[in-house]
Formats: structure tokens, sequence, C-alpha cells
């Protein structure tokens, strides 16, 4: 009798674990992939040619630095409050600049290299990072901010002027005709690659050290650890990011990182990743990352010409405030129902004590 | 249903000798040896001087006034904070982290209620179960284990998927005890773990706790609830200032000896009984009020001079009647009313609970008090600010004024004004509030249980301020979930279930029992109930 029991309560328990987290998935998907569909549906009639398999592959190049720097992102803004990486940009940047400048003009073009360097230098710069804000306790924002001013000087000081060519393999994923690109196989590929991590328990631990440090450290959990883990999954990312930069450039330009790193933390957020810690998803921020992206084809499609620059940052900053809002809005309406709920009290406890 | 897996070996199995609370002679060894520790914060000791052994199986009391040094103390035995000085042997062994000390068989479950927002219930949980990368068991698994320990802890079942956010304190409560026990510890220390729970849930904790006892754990308790201490203890260890001042065994455990030993003699327990004295007129008038969706109405008069009492279970509606009062919640139907120098007054919202004077307190000084950030003075005049102004400058002269008035009369000992409201002990930081709330001059004091964490001598201190407002003509709402308050300062006591009033029990009926059975939904059925 106790055998069946458990199964079947166990039975049920599996059922009942997959229900709420899937409607809360959908609420805090909600807003980015809303903003995406309309978006969508605004460039069928505005862009049609984004529609073909040339559109698809060129907006794939285009986009893809963006959604890996996100992706980058995303574990480092879980793993602690105020969590947000502000050195992306330009150290993305960085990663192409020696791509191109270190390995390329020296003949260590083969992917092998390249992939080695990206994802090394990646790991290795958010190990150092990590380690302030994890083990030194730094500000997250303080540290990162040092990071974008110094690899913002750096890479000048690495190449004063833009220039320099790609090895070919970089050059043909630069120049994709169609959606069978190596480069959306490497995007599904870290889609994949995140899904399977988020299963893990380290992803758990980076959720639970990020939503409260203290209750993780006094129940044997070490915040320092995890959160310098989360910065090493978030270096291969950026490392990958760094890539398909230079894939997009066809070259290399050391000023490119200042705006990217803006771009990014608006799609983070777009994306529903909470700077609170502990909560979001790398889905919504890659969504949050394709509606930026999205965002710049449709004021393409305005012909704004000169003042063009201007108006996307106005845009931007709308979408940014009209995405917390949205967000919030939903928030709230959950809020709402689980204080309804605690009011009336709960009906099994008054079952048991009559 | 046995579900929490236990391997008992041959010495855990306590002797009788200590069940019964004496000192065993030749028994098992110790659980836990504190001698000597010392922990001081720049120029605070907390600790000074703290000894206490603990053996396998027995329910063990750290008793002491809020500011001697326990929660410190916890600190230290869960290798939370290092001590300066002193030996700390637990199990044999001094463990060096949080990590260690729960290896090593250490569960604590501390006073702040430690759960990570956001995160569902079953992973906080296991939270430090899991290794870094690695977890030592299935979900499937988990969830076997866990399911079953909250419903018989809980006595109601809870989807563990859920995330923990929308669960009340209670379940919160009982989600960090169950954390502890889930690692099946050999020493099991709780700081105040009760606090948030009601009598009934209560009961069923020490139960549990007996059980474990009996199993051979070691359970080192932080209650400020002296019946608990007198009912459930086998031995208790009394703090002062940081240092032990002596342990008691099981018999004698009573009320007057731990208020003796902990106030060093100088606290009478004796209580004062009411003072029989007329009522004035009606202050205040709850007609047909509705707190929750479904809820029966409750209506209710309460005159000027009179101390009327709120009681509940956990969940039935008490902290959000007197939040109705205060102006904090608008009633979903009906209205109250305040009725002051013969005009009236309908409470919907705080501006009009303002109007009214109004004064509300809430033992929950962490989210309805403290600004944590500012000082003693700052977190005193919040309710002056806007009164005492001066061309948009606060003028902090009046606000310093009163501060000297209130902190005599309610003899609150901070060492300076500047100093942050934080470094003070959770019966001064009471203090703080009701000065705050008592400054505004109000007509009408509401009170959301505000003994909770407090002192056993602050209490005292409240209960006469208490009377004392009443003297004065003051209309005064208590809830308290500490039964014995409410029959000790209430001439009437309004037991509510399932949010609305079940029955009103009045002077000469007044007794705990009647108050406690009136909450299980066993008294006759009041005005209200449905």
């Amino acid at each position: 009798m106790t055998v069946r029991g458990t199964a079947v309560s166990l039975r049920a328990a599996s059922a009942a674990l997959r229900a709420p987290r899937a409607a809360q998935a959908a609420t805090e998907l909600a807003t980015p992939a809303l903003v995406c569909g309309a978006l969508l549906v605004t460039l069928a009639f505005r862009f049609p040619q984004l529609y073909s398999s040339n559109g698809i592959a060129s907006a794939v190049t285009a986009s893809a630095p963006l959604i890996l720097t996100v992706l980058a992102m995303t574990p480092i803004a879980i793993a602690s409050p105020g969590g947000i990486d502000l050195s992306v940009g330009p150290f993305v940047a960085f990663l192409n600049v020696g791509i191109v400048h270190w390995l390329v003009s020296n003949g260590y073009g083969n992917p092998v290299a390249v992939f080695a360097f990206a994802i090394g230098v990646g790991i290795g710069f958010q190990l150092i990072q990590g380690l302030l804000i994890g083990a030194l306790r730094l500000q997250p924002v303080i540290v990162t901010l040092a990071g974008y001013l110094v690899f913002s000087g750096l890479n000048l000081v690495v190449l004063p002027q833009p220039g320099g060519t790609v090895p070919g393999w970089l050059e043909r994923w630069g120049a994709a005709t169609s959606a069978n690109t190596p480069e959306l196989y490497l995007l599904l590929g870290c889609g994949v690659a995140w899904w399977l991590f988020s299963r893990t328990t380290f992803a758990r631990n980076v959720r639970l050290v990020g939503g409260n440090d203290k209750a993780a450290w006094v129940s044997g959990l070490s915040p320092t650890l995890v959160r310098v883990g989360a910065h090493v999954v978030g270096g291969v990312f950026i490392g990958l990011a760094g890539i398909t930069l230079t894939a997009l450039l066809q070259s290399a330009d050391p000023t490119q990182g200042a705006s990217q790193t803006l771009m990014a933390v608006t799609a983070l957020i777009v994306g529903g990743v909470s700077l609170a810690g502990g909560r979001g998803r790398a889905l919504g921020a890659v969504i949050g990352a394709v509606d930026i992206f999205l965002i710049g084809y449709v004021i393409g499609t305005l012909d704004l010409g000169s003042s063009e620059s201007f108006v996307s940052n106005l845009i931007y900053g709308a979408v940014l405030i009209g995405a917390l809002f949205l967000g919030s809005l939903t928030g709230s309406v959950a809020g709402i129902r689980g204080r309804l709920t605690r009011a009336t009290g709960s009906p099994a406890t008054s079952a048991v004590l009559e | 249903m046995q579900t929490n897996v236990r391997v008992v070996e041959p010495s855990d199995i306590p002797t009788p000798a200590i069940r019964d609370g004496a000192e065993p002679v030749s028994g098992p060894a110790p659980a836990v040896t504190v001698s000597g520790v010392r922990k001081r914060f720049g120029d605070v000791r907390a600790l000074d001087g703290c000894s206490i052994t603990a053996f396998p199986g027995e329910i063990h009391a750290i008793v002491g006034e809020n500011g001697s040094g326990k929660s410190t103390l916890v600190k230290v035995l869960s290798s939370v904070l290092p001590p300066d000085e002193g030996e700390v042997s637990i199990l044999g062994r001094q463990p060096s982290s949080p990590r260690a000390a729960l290896r090593g068989g250490i569960a604590t479950v501390f006073q702040e209620i430690l759960v990570v927002e956001g995160a569902s219930v079953l992973d906080n949980l296991f939270l430090g179960h899991d290794g870094l990368l690695r977890s030592g068991r299935s979900t499937k698994e988990k969830v076997a284990l866990a399911e079953p320990l909250l419903e018989r802890l809980m006595q109601d079942s809870i989807d563990v998927s859920l995330p923990i956010d929308d669960l009340p304190l209670s379940t919160r409560q009982w989600i960090v005890i169950a954390r502890a026990l889930l690692g099946d510890p050999r020493v099991l220390i709780l700081d105040e773990a009760t606090a948030a729970l009601d009598e009934q849930s209560s009961r069923r904790l020490f139960e549990t706790l007996e059980r474990l006892a009996g199993d051979g754990v070691c359970v080192l308790l932080i209650s400020h609830r002296i019946a608990e201490l007198t009912s459930f203890a086998d031995r208790a260890t009394v703090l002062r200032d940081g240092a032990t001042v002596g342990t008691l065994t099981r018999d004698e455990i009573t009320g007057e000896q731990l208020l003796r030993l902990m106030s060093g003699g100088s606290l009478s327990a004796e209580r004062s009984a009411p003072a029989r004295r007329e009522l004035g007129p009606p202050a205040i008038r709850l007609d047909g009020l509705r707190i929750a969706p479904g809820s029966p109405p409750i209506d209710a008069v309460v005159s000027a001079g009179e101390i009327l009492g709120i009681a509940a279970l956990e969940g039935h509606g008490a902290p959000e009647l007197v939040q109705t009062i205060a102006g904090i919640r608008a009633p979903l139907a009906g209205t109250v009313e305040i009725v002051a120098d013969g005009r009236s007054h309908v409470v919907r919202s705080l501006r009009d609970a303002e109007r009214a004077g109004v004064g509300y307190v809430s033992g929950d000084r962490t989210r309805e008090g403290l600004f944590p950030n500012l000082s003693v003075l700052q977190n005193f005049g919040m309710a002056l600010y806007r009164r005492s102004t001066r061309a948009g400058v606060i003028a902090f002269g009046p606000i310093r004024r009163r501060f000297v008035e209130q902190s005599e009369r309610l003899s609150i000992t901070a060492r300076r004004q500047s100093s942050p409201v934080t470094s003070l002990s959770g019966g001064n930081q009471q203090k703080v509030l009701i000065g705050r709330v008592l400054a505004a001059s109000p007509r009408i004091v509401v009170l959301n249980d505000p003994t909770r964490g407090v002192d056993i001598r602050t209490k005292q201190d409240l209960y006469a301020l208490l009377r004392e407002l009443a003297a004065e003509g003051k209309a005064v709402i208590l809830f308290s979930t500490e039964i014995e308050e409410l029959v000790d300062l209430c001439r009437r006591v309004v037991v509510l279930r399932h949010g609305g009033s079940h029955t009103t029990i009045s002077e000469g009926e007044l007794t705990p029992a009647r108050v406690l059975a009136g909450m299980f939904g066993r008294g006759e059925t009041g005005s209200g109930a449905a």
C-alpha cells in the first residue's frame, strides 16, 4: 500500500513540478516575445527581404555578436545582485583586435587557434573579474566599469586604426548567402549548451546564490566559488562573441565596443533578466537581443538619413522603459493573485484543525 | 511513516538520567562544549565569557534578554562567526565554516528566516545540501523526502515546486526548519524558530524536537516564550550581558527562576491586576468590516480607555484586521470609524488614519518599522518630520526633545542618538518604534504583535505602557500571538477565524484556554461567524 501510494504521489509530484514552472516561464518571457512578434510582423511589411534566404543569412551574421554577448552576461547577472557586466563591449572588440592583429597577421588564422585564443582569453578575463567580485566582494558595476575603461584604451594602444584582414573561413561566415551557415549552427549549439548547463546543479546554485547569498552561505554553499564559476561560463560565450564580431566586421575595429555595451545591457533587461540577481532566463535574454537587433532594422527602413543614430538611441531608451513597465505589470498581477490566496487562508489547514 | 531516516548509534542513545534533567555522572560525551568564549563587535562585547555544555539527547535552552548574546552564540556555534577567544567543540571538532559545520552534523535555524526569493520551495529546502557541481539526490528523491516531512510538520500539503515568493512567513519558517531537519543533524540549533508560528504549530515543532532528542540529537533552543521553555526544555543555560550566569535543570526551570537569573534579580515577575476603570465613550466602531474576499463581516465597538485583544491562528486574518484599522489596507466592505472629540472619521487610507489620530506599531520591525540605514533619532522622528520643518528644512531640536521625553518614559537604552538603529537590541528597537508613534500623540494605538522577538523585561515595560495609555483614555487594539498577554491586558478578546469574528470573550470568562478553544473553532459562535 505504501509503495503504491508513494509511486502515485511521486508521479503527481513530478507532473506538478512541470506545470507551474511552465506558467512562470510564460509570464517571464511574455514581454520580450510580444515585442519580438510585433517587430517581425512590422518587418514583413516594411522589409520583406528579411524573409529571404539571403536576408536571414545576413541577419544571423549581424545579430550573432549581440546574442552571444547577452548570453555571456546572463549567468553573471543571475549570480549576483547588480551583477551587470559593463566590460563586454570593449572586451569583445579586444578579442576582435587580438584575433586580427595578433593571430591572423602572424599566420595563426586557423579555426583551432582562433577558438582557443578567444575562449581562453574570455575565460581568463572573466576569471579575474569573477575573483574581484566573488572573492574580494567588490561591486560588480565598479569592477566591470574598470574593465570597460581598460579595454577601451587598450584596444587603441594595440591597434590605433581599424584595419587588417580575416582568414578565409571567417570571410565565408561573413559573406554567407544562405541560412545554412556555420554561424547559425554555432548559435544553435550555444542554445543547446545553455539548455544543458541550465539543468545542472551548478546552474541551480548560481540562481540560489544570486537570490540570497547569505542564505546560501550559512547553508554551506560558497558564493565565491559559484560567482567565479558563473563568470567562467560567461567567458566561454564572450569568446564566441569575439569570433562572430570578427566575421561580421571582416577586419579589426578598436572603437566598436562602447556602444555595444549599452546595446547588450538594454537587450538583457528587455529580455527580463533581473539586475537584482537570482532571476532571469537565457531564452529571454536572447529574445531581448533579437528585439534590439530587429529594432535596428525597423529604424533602418525609416530612411532617416543622418539623424538615424539619434533616433535609434531614443527608441532604444523608450523600449527599455516600456519593457520594464510591461514586466512590472505581469509581476504585479501574479503578486496580487498570491496575496489574495494568502488572505483567505489555506483551506487545507482549516480542514485539519476542525 | 518514517521519513527522517536516521542511524542511531549505541553511544547516541541517551541515558535516562539526562532525560530526567540531572547532570550525568559518567554518561556520553557532551555534544557541545563552549568554554570562555568572547566575541566583540567594535567596542560592544557581545559574548564575554560564555560557557555551555550540552549532551546528546537533551533539549537544552539558551535563555537571556535581548542583547545578552544569544544570537551571537548561535552564530559562533554554527561557525558563521569565529570566536575571538575561548574554546568551541561540537561533536569533538571546531568547524571552520558553515559548510564544515553542516557536514559535521550541525544544523542551525537562524532567527532571520533565510530563504531565496524566486527559487522553488524544493530548492530552498535543499539549499546547500547539494555539492557545487553535483547533486547528491535526484529531484524525485528530494520530493519524496521533502513532501512527507513538510506535511508532517505543517499538517498541510504544499506544492514544493512553487516559488517561495507568495508563501506566508509561517510557511517560510517551516521551510527553514525542514531544511535543517533534512540534513539529519546530530546537533540542532534553533534561534527563535517559533517566532513566526502560532501556538498549535509551535507545539507540533516541540513534539518533533522531543522525538529527535529521543533519537539522541542534541537540541539547542532559543525562545522568548517562557511556556515553551518550562514545558519542553530539559535544561536551560541563562546568559546575561554575554556571560553564562547559570544552568538550570528541568525541575528548576520556572518562569520566576528564569526571570531572576536573566535580570540579575532586579525584576519582579508579579502580575499587576488590571485596574478597574470606567470606560469612556466609543472610540472605534467596526461596522460590517470584511478583510478578505468571502470572509464573514466583523462588527465591534472599542471604547476610549479600553484595550481590545485580537486573537487568531496564523492565516486567519488578524494582521490584516489591525492593518485595516490602521489604514494600511483598504477594507473590502464595511467601515472603520474613529470617533474623536465628538467628530467621526472614516478610515480608508493611511492619510485618513493619520488625521483620525491612529498610531500603528508592528512587531515585524524589518518590514514595517525600521529604516536600518538611519540612526536611532532619524528613525524615531519619522512621523514628526512633516510637522517640524522650518522653510522645508527639518528642525531636529524639537524632535530631539521629544526623543529625550519618550526615551525616559520608555527607558530606551541607546548609547547615542546618532548611532545606527540596528546597533540596538530588538527590544530597544521596538521601543524606538513605539516612541515614534507616541510622539505623534495618537488617540488610538493599534499594535500588530508588538512583542515578537522582544525580551521579557521589555515586554513587562510594554505591558505597563499599554495600561498607562488606556488609563489616559486612549483606545488600544492589540493583536498578539501570545495568549497570556491578551488575557492579562484586555477586558475583551475578539477571536477571528477565516477572516471574520468567531467569538468575543469578555472579562470573567477570559482565560487562555477559552481563547485557544475559540481560535480552534470550538468556542461558542459569535455575532459574525458563518
